[in-house]
């Protein structure tokens, strides 16, 4: 590999000498082949209490795989169904056309599944009764082909407030719609407000 | 910077019953990651996409060196479990199902070991399915390739030879590993 760093050498398996020039910056950058895989397109952190969080900037020309990383998203009780709606060039779909199906694993040993056709949102979570945190990630994919429909898989955790449904979940959805997708909502069915997020959207790069 | 280096990218461009991404795996990396995505097929009948390894000197492996355990979860219906010992591939790895575009399958898959020739291939995926225009499925499960070999890429087929896979594109990212 002919290219390398100065100062700091960084301890990876593959042999890297050398200093890059303009011209070899350039190149590799040109491949692909300049830093991560990964690219971070946005952050959500909580500032004030909300009931939507939106992602509206995607960037999904450039990408077709997305990861929506979700840690310390915090709800309040009754705040029921927490799940997913997709904007279609810049039109938020909230009609009953999205299908879900995941598996759950509770703490206190019930397991169980969840699903539906024809929701007017990707559920990932529901918790009647307490507050609660959440965390995990969601994958996207052909989120900005407009000739194809959008899926999503993902795993998650929940912790509620007095540990009583903690709980583990994975599976997905699908938006079955050949749409352009240019933006992602996490929300609510009862519009509660989250009190606590942080929450990061990543692109893979192609 | 990220950990995940995208090392390569190949897609279907024509019809094929098979595709194979050979040479991806190296001394470079211990785990893998592979994100497919819009795999769909000619033709309407529905088609599952299985996963086979390619060995170091190129050929596909076919042998029934592996096993794997999953579940699949559909909007219509109850949960369903899948496992096979000794199998000659990975079951429904890349796809439950799919069929014709706009319908689409994609998934996302973790290697682990693939290079070593001291331990076993392992392989954890994920997919998200929708088809015959009515069904959402999404399927989560892992496996082994219980022989001792080094494998060097990786080979999407369907299910029966006869249904010819229209798109898709399969990515690879190495983890990088700093101390």
């Amino acid at each position: 590999m002919p290219y390398g760093y100065l100062g700091v050498h960084p301890n990876q398996q593959k042999a890297n000498s050398g200093v890059f020039s303009i011209s070899d910056y350039i190149n590799t950058q040109d491949d692909k082949e300049l830093g991560g895989g990964v690219d971070l397109i946005a952050q959500s952190d909580h500032s004030s209490n909300v009931a939507t969080i939106d992602f509206t900037s995607i960037q999904e020309s450039k990408y077709d795989v997305h990861c929506l990383y979700i840690s310390n998203l915090a709800f309040p009780s009754s705040t029921n169904r927490i799940g997913i709606q997709l904007y279609e060039s810049g039109t938020l779909e909230t009609a009953s056309v999205y299908d879900y199906a995941y598996y759950i694993g509770e703490s206190a040993g019930w397991e169980g599944e969840q699903r539906d056709e024809g929701e007017n949102f990707m559920q990932f979570q529901y918790q009647s009764t307490r507050n609660g945190i959440l965390g995990g990630y969601l994958y996207f994919y052909n989120l900005g082909n407009s000739a194809k429909y959008s899926v999503m898989t993902y795993q998650q955790y929940m912790m509620t407030g007095d540990e009583a449904y903690d709980d583990y979940r994975m599976g997905g959805a699908v938006l079955p719609q050949a749409s352009t997708v240019d933006g992602i909502r996490v929300m609510n069915s009862v519009a509660n407000s989250f009190t606590a997020f942080n929450i990061k959207l990543f692109g893979y790069k192609k | 910077m990220s950990n995940l280096r995208l090392l390569d990218e190949q897609s279907i461009s024509s019809s094929v019953s098979t595709f194979s991404v050979p040479n991806v795996f190296t001394s470079d990396f211990d785990i893998y990651q592979i994100t497919a995505t819009d795999l769909s097929t000619t033709g309407t009948a529905e088609t599952e996409i299985w996963l086979r390894f390619v060995s170091a000197d190129g050929s596909v492996i076919t042998a029934s060196n592996y096993e794997y355990g999953a579940r699949y979860f559909f909007a219509w219906a109850g949960a369903s479990d899948l496992n096979g010992q000794n199998q000659a591939g990975v079951r429904r790895c890349f796809a439950e199902v799919t069929d014709q575009s706009p319908e689409v399958a994609s998934s996302t898959l973790w290697i682990f070991n693939p290079y070593s020739s001291t331990e076993y291939t392992s392989l954890l995926f994920e997919n998200s399915n929708y088809y015959a225009g009515t069904y959402a499925s999404q399927m989560r499960g892992f496996a082994h390739y219980k022989k001792l070999e080094r494998v060097t890429g990786f080979h999407a087929y369907d299910n029966n030879g006869s249904r010819p896979l229209a798109s898709g594109t399969f990515r690879t990212y190495g983890l990088r590993v700093d101390s």
